[in-house]
C-alpha cells in the first residue's frame, strides 16, 4: 500500500502570480541569484535617485529596472519548472509495485517535501527466494538532487543483478557513484537481502539511520559499520546477518522523519519514534505507519517539511501452525508410519542430520513408553501423536489411554546405583535430546519440543 | 546370519567370545532380537559378548536394556558386554546415560578381541 502526498506546487503552477515565491525553501542556487538581483536592484536604486537630477538619463535607468524585474521572473519560473521536473523523475524512482511473498508483508508511507528532495526506496524480488529492501537518503533538493538520486539509483540497479551479498552491491554502487559527477551529495543507504524461506537476514548500512527490529516485546537499532555512499575509496562496510523469526517487524525510515523540527526547534526523534513504535507494537503494520505519519505531522504541527520522509515496514506473518494427528494401536511396528510423518516435515524444512537424531530418538522413547506402561502392551488402546513442524520449532504431543504416572518418581538412571538396571532410561534421553518436554497432570501424555537449529 | 526386517545381525563365535554385528538402528523390536541372540549364545556358553556399532546409526534405550540384559548374563562367568566403534550421534547416547562408565568402548575389532578384559 502506498500513499503519495500533493504539493501545492504541482497544483498551482499556473495561477501563480510572476515573481512570486511560494515556497520558502528554494534551492539555495536560486537563492544565490536573488541575492544577486537584490543588490543590482539596490545598486539601480541608488544610481536612480543620483541620476533622478539627469532627465536624459532616467529612460535608461528605467529600462534597466524593467529588465531587471523581467530577469528576475524569468529565473523564478525556471526554479518552478526544475521543481516540477524533479518531482516526475522521482516519482520514477519509486517501485511502481511491491512484490508479494508468502509470510511476508511489506508497507511503505512516502511523504514528499514541497522542495522535492532526493529520498527513494526500493523492495525487490531477487530470485532463489530473495528479497532486496533498499532505502536511501540523498541531501539536497530539486534537480541536482535528482540526478544524484538517478545515479545512485542506476547503480544499485545494476549491481544488484544476481549479486546476493549487500555488501558487494553498496561497494559498487559506491564506487559507480563516485565516480560519477554527483559525488559531492552526502548519500546514505541502508540495504538489506532477506532469505523468505530461512528468513535469514543480511545487510549493510551505508550511514543511514538504523531501521528498527521488533521481535516480541523488545527493540533492536540495526546498525553496521561503514562510511556514506559515493565518496570514499574505501568505505569499509560490514555485512551484518541476522535470524529472522516470525513476528517480527522492521521500520526502515529516512533522516527526514526525525530530524524534522518543530515551531519549538524541536526535533521528532528517533526515541519518539521508537515509543510510538512500541505502544502501536500489536496493532496491524499498516495501522502502525499510518499513526506514525499522524504522529509525525501533530509534531510539525504546521510547520513545513523540509525534507522527505520515507517509511519501508516489513513484517514477518506469524505461522499458522499446522497440525498433523496420527493414532496407532498399541503396537510398536506401527511407530515407523509415526516417524516418517515427522521426519519428512523435518527434512522439508531442512532442519539438518543432529536435530533430525534427537526427534527420531524423543520420539521413538516417547512412543515406546505410551505403548509399553501406558498402554500396558493392549493393542487395543490407542497411541495418538499430533505434531506440527514450522520454521521455528517442532512440536509433538503424544497420548495414550492409561492410567498415567509420575515422572518425578521414575529413578534417576544415569545415579551409579541405578546404571545397572536396564530399563529406565527413556525419559533422560527424551528430556536431554528435546528443549522442552512437558508432561500432562495425569501423566498419560507428553509435549516435546525441538528448537529449530537456527534458533538456537 | 539372522535376518529381521531391514535389519540384520551378524552373530559370530569364535571361542568363547561371541561378536554380534547389528546392521541399522536398534530400536524396540531390534533390541529384542538382539537380546535374544546375545542370551543365546551366552547359553551356549559364550562368556563375553562384543558388540560391533560401527553400523548403527541409532540406539534407543530398548537398544541400552538389551545390552545390559546381556551384560548381566555374563558377569557371572567373569565376563561382560563391550562396545566397538560407536557413531558419534550413538556414543552422545552413551555418553548421556553414563552407560561408558558401565561398557568398555574399543575403537576397533581387534582392540576389543586383544583386550584382557573386555
Amino acid at each position: 500500500m502506498e500513499k503519495e502526498s500533493r504539493s501545492p506546487l504541482t497544483n498551482n503552477a499556473e495561477g501563480k502570480k510572476a515573481g512570486e515565491v511560494s515556497n520558502r525553501s528554494e534551492a539555495r542556487a536560486l537563492q544565490t541569484e536573488l541575492n544577486r538581483a537584490q543588490s543590482m536592484i539596490e545598486q539601480l536604486r541608488e544610481e536612480l535617485e543620483t541620476v533622478r537630477t539627469r532627465s536624459t538619463q532616467g529612460e535608461d535607468a528605467k529600462d534597466a529596472l524593467v529588465k531587471l524585474s523581467e530577469e528576475m521572473r524569468k529565473r523564478d519560473l525556471v526554479g518552478e519548472r526544475e521543481l516540477a521536473i524533479a518531482r516526475e523523475f522521482q516519482k520514477r524512482f519509486l517501485p511502481l509495485a511491491l512484490p508479494r511473498f508468502d509470510g511476508v508483508a511489506f508497507a511503505v508511507r512516502y511523504l514528499p517535501c514541497a522542495c522535492v528532495g532526493g529520498d527513494f526506496y526500493d523492495v525487490f524480488d531477487m530470485g532463489n527466494d530473495c528479497v532486496g529492501i533498499l532505502i536511501a537518503d540523498i541531501a539536497g533538493r530539486g534537480l541536482p538532487a535528482a540526478l544524484a538520486t538517478a545515479v545512485t539509483k542506476t547503480g544499485f540497479d545494476t549491481f544488484r543483478q544476481n549479486e546476493y551479498s549487500p555488501k558487494v552491491i553498496m561497494e559498487k554502487t559506491n564506487v559507480h557513484v563516485a565516480k560519477s559527477t554527483v559525488n559531492s551529495h552526502f548519500i546514505t543507504a541502508f540495504l538489506a537481502v532477506l532469505d523468505v524461506e530461512t528468513l535469514k537476514v543480511k545487510y549493510v548500512n551505508a550511514c543511514h539511520p538504523s531501521p528498527l527490529l521488533q521481535r516480541g516485546e523488545t527493540l533492536e537499532l540495526l546498525d553496521a559499520e561503514g562510511l556514506c555512499c559515493g565518496i570514499f575509496d574505501e568505505p569499509n562496510y560490514e555485512e551484518r546477518q541476522l535470524q529472522l523469526e516470525p513476528g517480527d517487524r522492521l521500520i526502515f525510515y529516512t533522516r527526514g522523519l526525525v530530524t524534522a523540527v518543530n515551531a519549538d526547534g524541536k526535533p521528532y526523534e528517533n526515541t519518539r519514534l521508537c515509543e510510538f513504535a512500541q505502544a502501536r507494537r500489536q496493532e496491524p503494520l499498516d495501522d502502525v505507519l499510518d499513526g506514525l505519519m499522524g504522529d509525525f505531522k501533530a509534531h510539525l504541527d504546521g510547520v513545513e517539511q523540509t525534507d522527505d520522509v520515507i517509511l519501508v515496514g516489513v513484517e514477518l506473518r506469524p505461522v499458522a501452525r499446522e497440525e498433523e494427528r496420527i493414532v496407532i494401536p498399541s503396537d510398536p511396528q506401527q511407530l515407523r508410519r509415526v516417524e516418517s510423518a515427522v521426519i519428512a516435515r523435518l527434512q522439508q524444512l531442512n532442519y539438518g542430520e543432529r536435530a533430525i537424531f534427537a526427534v527420531r530418538l524423543a520420539l521413538e522413547e516417547a512412543v515406546v513408553n505410551a505403548i509399553k506402561h501406558g498402554n500396558k502392551m493392549d493393542k487395543a488402546k490407542k497411541v495418538t501423536v499430533t505434531f506440527s513442524v514450522d520454521s521455528r520449532e517442532c512440536r509433538i504431543t503424544i497420548t495414550d489411554e492409561g492410567a498415567g504416572f509420575d515422572p518425578d518418581a521414575v529413578p534417576d538412571p544415569t545415579m551409579e546405583e541405578n546404571l545397572e538396571v536396564p530399563h529406565g532410561r527413556g525419559l533422560v534421553l527424551i528430556r536431554a535430546y528435546m528443549d522442552d518436554v512437558t508432561f500432562t497432570e495425569k501423566g498419560n501424555g507428553v509435549t516435546m519440543v525441538k528448537k529449530a537449529p537456527w534458533t538456537t | 546370519m539372522v535376518q529381521h526386517e531391514n535389519e540384520d545381525i551378524a552373530m559370530e563365535r569364535r571361542g568363547d567370545i561371541c561378536i554380534a554385528r547389528p546392521r541399522g538402528r536398534i530400536a524396540e523390536p531390534e533390541a529384542l532380537l538382539l537380546e535374544k541372540e546375545c542370551l543365546a549364545a551366552i547359553e551356549d556358553g559364550a562368556k563375553s559378548v562384543v558388540v560391533d556399532l560401527s553400523d548403527v546409526p541409532m540406539l534407543s534405550s530398548a537398544g541400552l536394556g538389551a545390552l545390559m540384559v546381556a551384560h548381566k548374563q555374563c558377569r557371572p562367568a567373569g565376563g561382560g558386554v563391550c562396545l566397538v566403534d560407536p557413531q558419534p550421534l550413538v556414543r552422545q547416547v552413551l555418553e548421556i546415560t553414563k552407560l561408558t562408565k558401565l561398557f568398555k568402548v574399543h575403537a576397533t575389532l581387534d582392540d576389543a578381541l586383544a583386550a584382557p578384559d573386555r
